[in-house]
């Protein structure tokens, strides 16, 4: 494996709820994504993997401060970043896939108006040229009838549909790295593992770095070769997939295996 | 697995049924378009009839025997019943004949589309300068919340709403007109003894740009630019706070939140994926005030010696000229349904959500 792409370094911050007082939600969580891995970020609700996720994207909460540590990419360190600086590397360098798709999708405009929008902000392309491109794109992400599909407001879709146009929109940038935090939370289980399969299926055939964010270690088991396991805004241990499936040393992943192995069996 | 049968398909509606559907949606709403017209028209006959002072006056002097009085009321048709005056009205009303004025003995008709173009002039441009000039303010005052900028736009659009009208159009004659001598003076659409250009849609700039005659066109500006401002004044303050509290909130939803992830530009965002899907509330605010400008405003009309349906209207509600306030109230009435109308129709446009 080559050098990392993503390396977030002591990374420290929290939620100034009341003015100079700041409640810390992130202690000094040091992790790195190698170019070409895919990377899972896992831990139990509230742990701190979306604020993570965020903070890379430059995106935190307005209330969310840093108070330690870093985030390269490539080599820049992304939180001495100006906003027009970030917005470069947004979308086309790094993008991402949100929790709940059907929210963060723009109620007023049309999924393919979106997707398209995106694709002439990044690459550059006429209106009709983005057109064609974005309904590629969701034939890629298996959305049916996408000629009729993209022409619909995200309202008229189902989560599984929402999840895919979502991704679609993801990647029509072609990012170097993906994050997908938590793609397939609220989806009925057979949606879920066809998401997890196209996913695995378009990083196979694009060669791009994914950081995927779950709860669940069976999709890690499924989708990724290296683990960061994270709770309460830690970093508890990192390590191989069949490390840390196999012979996980840090009592917490310990008993999160045990936990899943359990729902695995019933 | 247990096979499931394939859904049975329903037979698809004739073609006379699926017309019939189509036409019935807007068939309805026409018939209750022109029942409340109707009915704004007809309150507007009794009220005015029992509320306002007696016409007769204006036709006979005060000293006129009762005799006389009578005379005079006969003649206008003002001796009959209520409810017979009522019947004559509306059959008028189905013949397109709205009477004739007690003041000018003009038909009412001709007398409120001469004075329409004057007032859909100032108003329309009233109209645009308010809706933009709001919308631009009201997203600055969102995204820059809580800076200096935001508390400067919030001081100037509460003194936009706070200010009476008409003061605000005098101090604008007084500031540009008497002091700087930038802009002409309060002499209606055009300088005293210029001519009106040859009617083509009745607003005077098209009009005359449409013949070529740019001395005229640059003088029919001059004169509006003050009405203009101070009637858009009134839809500026509203449409600004009302953008202002949408954006704000949208600017935190998370769709705005994946809108920035992927990198689309800011005034994009700003414009485009923030601000319509708050439009709605803004639509609904600005349809009123399009009615409330188009409407006429008396004070600015008055204060600019603007030749408007506003100035008829007050002049005839103050002589009970009961045909001029009928023809003014089925106008504004008219307006108002037209443009609730159009609403319905932008809305679905701008909001896909109201549709399903
Ligand atoms: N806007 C906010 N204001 C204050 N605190 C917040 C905010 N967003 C998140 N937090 C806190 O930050 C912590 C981490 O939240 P985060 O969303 O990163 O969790 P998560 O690991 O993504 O959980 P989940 O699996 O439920 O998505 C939580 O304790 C949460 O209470
Ligand atoms: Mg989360």
């Amino acid at each position: 494996m080559s050098a990392a792409l993503l390396e977030v370094d002591g990374f420290t911050g929290g939620f100034e709820n009341q003015p100079g007082r700041i409640d810390p939600v992130l202690h000094g969580v040091s992790f790195s994504v190698p170019a070409g891995s895919s990377t899972a970020i896992v831990g139990e609700s509230g742990s701190g993997k979306s604020i993570t996720a965020l903070s890379i994207m430059g995106l935190a909460p307005g209330r969310f401060r840093r108070t330690a540590g870093s985030i390269r990419y490539a080599g820049q360190d992304l939180t001495a970043m100006t906003e027009p600086e970030l917005r470069s590397i947004r979308g086309r360098e790094i993008s991402i896939v949100f929790q709940d798709a059907r929210s963060s999708l723009n109620p007023v405009f049309t999924v393919g108006t979106q997707i398209a929008d995106v694709c002439r902000t990044n690459r550059g392309v006429t209106r009709r040229e983005a057109r064609k491109l974005t309904l590629e794109m969701l034939d890629l992400v298996r959305v049916p009838e996408s000629r009729r599909r993209m022409d619909q407001y995200p309202h008229e879709f189902s989560g599984g549909m929402a999840q895919r146009a979502m991704l679609a929109m993801a990647l029509i940038s072609q990012p170097k790295l993906l994050i997908l935090d938590e793609p397939t939370t609220g989806l009925d289980v057979t949606i879920q593992a066809d998401v997890l399969d196209l996913i695995v299926d378009i990083k196979a055939e694009t060669g791009m770095t994914t950081c995927l964010i779950t709860h669940d270690l069976g999709v890690v088991a499924e989708t990724c070769d290296r683990v960061v396991v994270m709770r309460g805004g830690e970093v508890k241990e990192i390590g191989s997939c069949e490390q840390i499936i196999n012979a996980p040393t840090d009592p917490y992943t310990q008993q999160l295996v045990a936990d899943s192995r359990m729902v695995e069996n019933r | 697995m247990v096979a499931l049968a394939p859904p049975r398909s329903r037979p698809a509606p004739g073609r006379a049924i699926r017309l019939g559907r189509a036409v019935r949606g807007p068939v309805l709403r026409i018939i209750g378009a022109f029942v409340v017209i109707v009915a704004i028209v007809s309150i507007t006959f009794l009220v005015s009839r029992v509320f306002t002072a007696d016409p007769i006056n204006l036709f006979v002097g005060d000293s006129a025997t009762e005799a006389t009085r009578q005379q005079a009321r006969a003649q206008l048709g003002l001796d009959a019943p209520l409810i017979v005056q009522y019947l004559r009205f509306l059959g008028g009303l189905a013949t397109g004949n709205f009477g004739t004025s007690y003041l000018s003995g003009e038909a009412v008709g001709p007398e409120l589309f001469g004075r329409l173009p004057a007032t859909v002039e100032l108003g329309l441009y009233a109209v645009i300068v308010g809706l933009v000039f709001g919308i631009i303010v009201g997203v600055a005052a969102a995204v820059f919340r809580g800076t200096v900028l935001d508390a400067v736009l919030r001081f100037f659009t509460t003194g936009t709403l706070a200010l009476p009208q008409f003061w605000i159009g005098l101090m604008l004659l007084w500031i540009f007109f008497v002091n700087l001598h930038l802009l002409p003076g309060p002499t209606g659409r055009l300088p005293i003894g210029m001519e009106s250009p040859p009617t083509i849609t009745g607003l005077y700039v098209p009009d005359a740009l449409l013949h070529g005659d740019f001395a005229t066109a640059v003088a029919a500006v001059k004169q509006l630019v003050l009405p203009v401002i101070t009637l858009s004044v009134g839809s500026f303050g509203p449409v600004a706070r009302q953008v202002r509290s949408a954006m704000v909130e949208s600017l935190d939803s998370e769709y705005v939140r994946t809108a920035k992830a992927m990198g689309i530009s800011r005034p994009r965002i700003w414009f485009g994926y923030a601000l319509k899907p708050g439009l709605l509330s803004v639509l609904t605010i600005g349809a009123g005030l399009i009615g409330w400008t188009l409407a006429g405003s008396v004070l600015v009309e008055g204060i600019f010696g603007w030749p408007g349906i506003g100035q008829l209207a007050i002049t005839a509600i103050q002589s009970s000229d009961y045909p001029v306030i009928q023809g003014f109230v089925l106008y504004v009435a008219t307006l108002y349904v037209v443009i609730w109308a159009l609403l319905e129709l932008v809305y679905v446009r701008v909001d896909p959500r109201r549709s399903a």
